[in-house]
């Protein structure tokens, strides 16, 4: 404590530019203590796929994508054996899933997805693909129906459409689709992101760069203006069809082959995604500082068991492959549900502490005694350790909190502007006239906007059992006459 | 009931782009009823002057100004006798009354006057003058100490040289004083910006240096940066440099001045030969569509009175104008005008008005209640601050509050549709509950706004209808 006050003195010497209020002797200098653990955030590292927190991972190297959730029975432990938790669960569905007859939605599939997410303390990442490969996993039976048997490959335009995505009644049906969806689902507070998928197998894109421009514009233009308000994603495909987006909507990025460091090198003349096409794409295709306002969320190639025990990848792959992946300022990572090898934890949780954002409140300052009805001044500094900001509207409030009252003051700042690095953020709030006399506990905490209840944890000490931080005490007291 | 299908029907037909929930039959549309009453709401309407709700008019054609304010007893009953009851109080006071002694300030002076006015209801505007017209109205003694006796000034209206480097140096600090400790005040409605002359009302600011007009000006920009600002109608330059900065409202002092001074002055008069033209040429005319128009009488009404002033030509000006407070400075008004002086409270500032809104009948846990909702504001201006638009389900079981995120400052008179949709909570209880709506303070998140119609309940909620929710189709 000495060396706070001595500090702050210091500082008072150099610089007259400082508030009154942040002088000694009457001004409270608060250190709060970092925090070491991973951290669970909404928005922000693994996520489940095809499934939810407790439920058993996908087996061996394997997976399932495209189908209908199978629901599993659910013992009411959220923890999952050999994966870390998560505040996110992606869900990929077919078409012919959600519309398996023209405009008869399949509404209780999303619904259900999204209620078991909230449930289990998640928010969905969504896709719609309009088809996969082979016959189960086609366009809507309806809407094969109408334009007749699969063309052989050799005649398709694109060897990864299942039907030629230029023709306009795929646009039309695929648009009314997605409209469909943002008039349901837009903005819902359990959808942390809409993954826009617009063409190829599995909804990939495979073939974006071929599209005509009517085509591209109509089919991207359908997720941005149908979910205006959720946050959405691209796959990095083409330049033509990034940059349609990053110009016309706010929208981040995804890739889906992380860690391909030569999968299919053999076959492909030593092509990799990891050296031949992330890199270059996200600066080509405009995407490179998409980060700054809209979320990067990335896919594993493969899967982490996969990636040892067939590409025997060691530490040192895994390492370049996380730290690639900070670089470029990951959000979230879907590993598929699959387990992470036992000697690779150590790895994971240190790339956990760095996606998206990880806020540590460093100093916070503020008058040790102030008037009701008077201005109660601050200064803070933090910092964001993590490699992305926040990308959902939170308020960051504080409470002054004693057994007689407890007020709490909501403050205006856009926390979605919290990039990487510090942050100083000096405010005031000012004390109801008819707060009574005493000692308060001066606490802060991020709410969820709706429920004004905490939301985001920080990476310091202090957290109370309702969520908020304690950082010191203040004494209000009456000198008005 | 019957009128209202038919209606929505006869919607449909027209316009294919209605949105699914509003057809009929699974939509349920409200019609509230609106009221012609006169609202006491946060911002608007007449004010009070060196005194707060519940306190004794000014007497006679008199009133006082400039000083510290004289308080009165408080009996608890905060009605005012031959005056509008108000949401807002005006202060206006000699900076030698604020800082008696360099750098020494006379804080309890606001403090008490932003704690007094916050327990009658109000917000304060706040001006802080640096000289009146009188000897004992000066700027503070140590100033005076300091600069002597002032010889003859470029302007009549001057105590002191402004363009002496001192004066901005310590009316600045004041401001920036006053700003550090009172920027952003919930109870502090606004500052009235003044920089010279008696009373603070700025007269020969056309004659300032440039550099002079400009720290002044910007000690208010720098020191108040959420509290709003109002400036008066004076001079193009610091109109021009004021607009360059902020949206800044206006003020003149001078309201239902149709010939107080005529025979002396060639007939001219402020209603007729200065305020309609100075708004034009000044390019202020847009100006309240974001900063408050607060409006001071001429004299008092009882003078408008006696002179055999219309005051309805004088109301509907200031309409015109789009006004949204008005400081008769706490003198009566006169019996027979009370009519008119009802009609102006009608008018002045926003007055919102729900005219239709439609939602669907039932609802399932964790999906999207749209709503579509039309508002009229029938006042002649925005509101200034930031209110956040509310919905609320409620029953026995469960209250959820639905904050939208709507900003309503952008609400201007006349029409408003507002559509949007919020999702309710997955474990949402089944049941019927009641529809509300409110617009909250955002500090307390408690409702702050009165609207125009019928329905409000005890805790300031209006009632709008029923909605189910529950799981099944």
């Amino acid at each position: 404590m000495k060396y706070c006050l001595a500090v702050t003195m210091i500082v008072c010497a150099f610089s007259l530019e400082l508030y009154a209020q942040d002088r000694y002797p009457d001004t409270t200098v608060v250190r709060p203590k970092e925090i070491d653990s991973v951290l669970v955030n909404p928005g922000i590292g693994f996520m489940t796929f095809q499934r939810f927190n407790g439920d058993t991972l996908n087996a061996g190297a394997g997976w399932t994508e495209g189908f209908p959730i199978d629901y599993q029975e659910f013992d009411g432990d959220l923890t999952n054996p050999n994966h870390p938790a998560t505040s996110i669960a992606y869900f990929r569905v077919y078409w012919k899933f959600l519309e398996p007859e023209m405009d008869k939605y399949n509404w209780d599939m999303l619904d259900r997805a999204l209620k078991t997410a909230a449930e289990r303390g998640q928010d969905l990442h969504l896709r719609i693909a309009p088809y996969g490969t082979e016959s189960k996993r086609d366009v809507p039976d309806w809407l094969r129906a109408m334009f007749g048997p699969e063309v052989p490959d050799s005649l398709k335009e694109v060897e990864r459409w299942r039907v030629n995505a230029d023709d306009p009644r795929y646009i039309k049906y695929f648009t009314k689709m997605v409209h469909d969806l943002g008039n349901r689902y837009d903005g819902h507070p359990d959808i942390d992101l809409i993954d826009m998928s617009i063409v190829g197998w599995w909804g990939e894109g495979g073939g974006s760069a071929q599209l005509q421009e009517s085509t591209r514009k109509a089919l991207v233009d359908a997720y941005l203006d149908a979910f205006p308000h959720t946050n959405k994603v691209m796959l990095l495909t083409d330049e033509k069809t990034n940059k349609y987006g990053r110009e016309h909507g706010n929208v981040g990025w995804r890739v889906d082959c992380l860690g391909d460091l030569g999968f299919w090198a053999k076959d492909q003349g030593g092509w990799t995604h990891m050296w031949d096409y992330y890199p270059e794409g996200i600066i080509e295709f405009g995407m490179g500082n998409a980060w700054q306002t809209a979320p990067v969320t990335l896919e594993i190639c493969g899967t982490l068991l996969s990636w040892r025990d067939r590409q025997h990848y060691g530490l040192e792959q895994v390492r370049y492959i996380f730290d690639q992946a900070l670089k470029w300022h990951i959000s979230s990572f879907n590993a598929k549900s699959s387990a992470v090898p036992p000697e690779w934890w150590p790895e994971v949780n240190r790339w956990l502490k760095k996606m998206g954002y990880r806020y540590v409140l460093r100093r916070i300052s503020y008058p040790d005694f102030v008037r009701p009805h008077s201005r109660l001044a601050f200064r803070t500094w933090w910092e964001n350790k993590g490699v992305a900001p926040i990308y959902h509207q939170y308020t960051l409030a504080l409470r002054l909190k004693s057994a007689k009252r407890a007020e709490v003051f909501y403050l205006n700042e856009d926390l979605r502007k919290w990039l990487p690095g510090d942050i100083v953020y000096n405010d005031a709030v000012f004390i109801p006239v008819d707060m009574p006399e005493g000692v308060y506990d001066l606490q802060i905490a991020v709410l969820d906007p709706r429920t004004l209840k905490p939301a985001v944890k920080l990476a310091n000490e202090g957290i109370q059992p309702d969520g908020w931080y304690q950082l010191g005490k203040i004494t209000v007291r009456e000198t008005l006459k | 009931m019957r009128k209202i299908l038919l209606a929505a029907c006869t919607a449909l037909a027209a316009a294919s782009t209605v949105i699914a929930q509003d057809r009929f039959p699974d939509t349920t549309v409200v019609r509230p009823r609106e009221i012609d009453s006169v609202l006491v709401n946060p911002h608007i309407g007449y004010t009070t002057f060196q005194r707060f709700n519940g306190d004794d008019l000014n007497t006679g054609d008199h009133w006082t100004e400039g000083y510290p304010i004289k308080y009165q007893e408080f009996d608890g009953d905060t009605r005012n006798k031959d005056y509008p009851q108000t949401s807002i109080a005006y202060f206006r006071v000699y900076w030698r009354f604020l800082e008696p002694g360099m750098d020494r300030y006379d804080w309890d002076l606001l403090d008490r006057a932003l704690a007094t006015a916050s327990q009658r209801g109000q917000t304060l505007i706040l001006r802080v003058a640096p000289y009146g017209w009188a000897k004992e109205e000066d700027v503070p003694d140590w100033y005076r100490e300091m600069v002597g006796e002032t010889g003859k000034l470029p302007e009549e209206r001057w105590r002191v040289d402004p363009e002496d480097p001192r004066y901005v140096e310590h009316f600045t600090d004041m401001v920036r004083d006053l700003g550090n400790r009172y920027d952003g005040h919930p109870s502090l409605e606004t500052v009235d910006i003044s920089i010279v002359g008696w009373w603070g009302e700025g007269a020969g600011t056309d004659k300032l240096s440039d550099r002079t007009r400009e720290a002044l000006l910007d000690a208010y920009l720098e020191a108040f940066q959420k509290t709003n600002l109002v400036w008066v109608l004076r001079d193009i330059k610091s109109i021009d440099y004021l607009k360059s900065k902020r949206d800044i409202g206006w003020r003149v002092d001078c309201i239902g001045d149709l010939g107080f001074w005529a025979k002396e002055q060639g007939g001219w008069c402020h209603m007729y030969d200065y305020y309609p033209q100075a708004l034009m040429e000044l390019g202020m005319q847009d100006a309240w569509k974001k900063g408050p128009v607060t409006l001071e009488d001429c004299m008092t009404m009882l003078q408008w009175q006696k002179k055999g002033y219309d005051v309805d030509y004088v109301i509907d000006q200031t309409l015109k104008w789009h006004i949204s407070s008005f400081n008769a400075k706490s003198s009566p008004v006169p019996k027979e005008w009370w009519p008119s002086v009802n009609r102006w409270l009608r008018k002045m500032g926003y007055r919102y008005v729900l005219r239709r809104f439609s939602y669907p009948d039932f609802v399932r846990p964790d999906s999207r209640l749209s709503f579509r909702a039309w508002w009229e504001n029938k006042g002649v201006a925005p509101i200034y601050s930031q209110y956040t638009l509310a919905l609320r389900l409620k029953s026995e079981k469960r209250s959820e509050v639905f904050r939208l995120g709507e900003d309503i400052r952008k609400w201007l008179p006349g029409d408003i549709v507002y559509n949007d949709a919020v999702f309710l909570p997955h474990d949402m209880a089944e049941g019927l509950y009641d529809l509300q709506l409110a617009i909250l303070d955002p500090r307390t998140q408690e409702p702050a706004i009165k609207l125009a119609i019928e329905g409000r309940q005890p805790d300031g909620w209006y009632q709008l209808g029923k909605i189910t929710v529950r799981l099944d189709k």
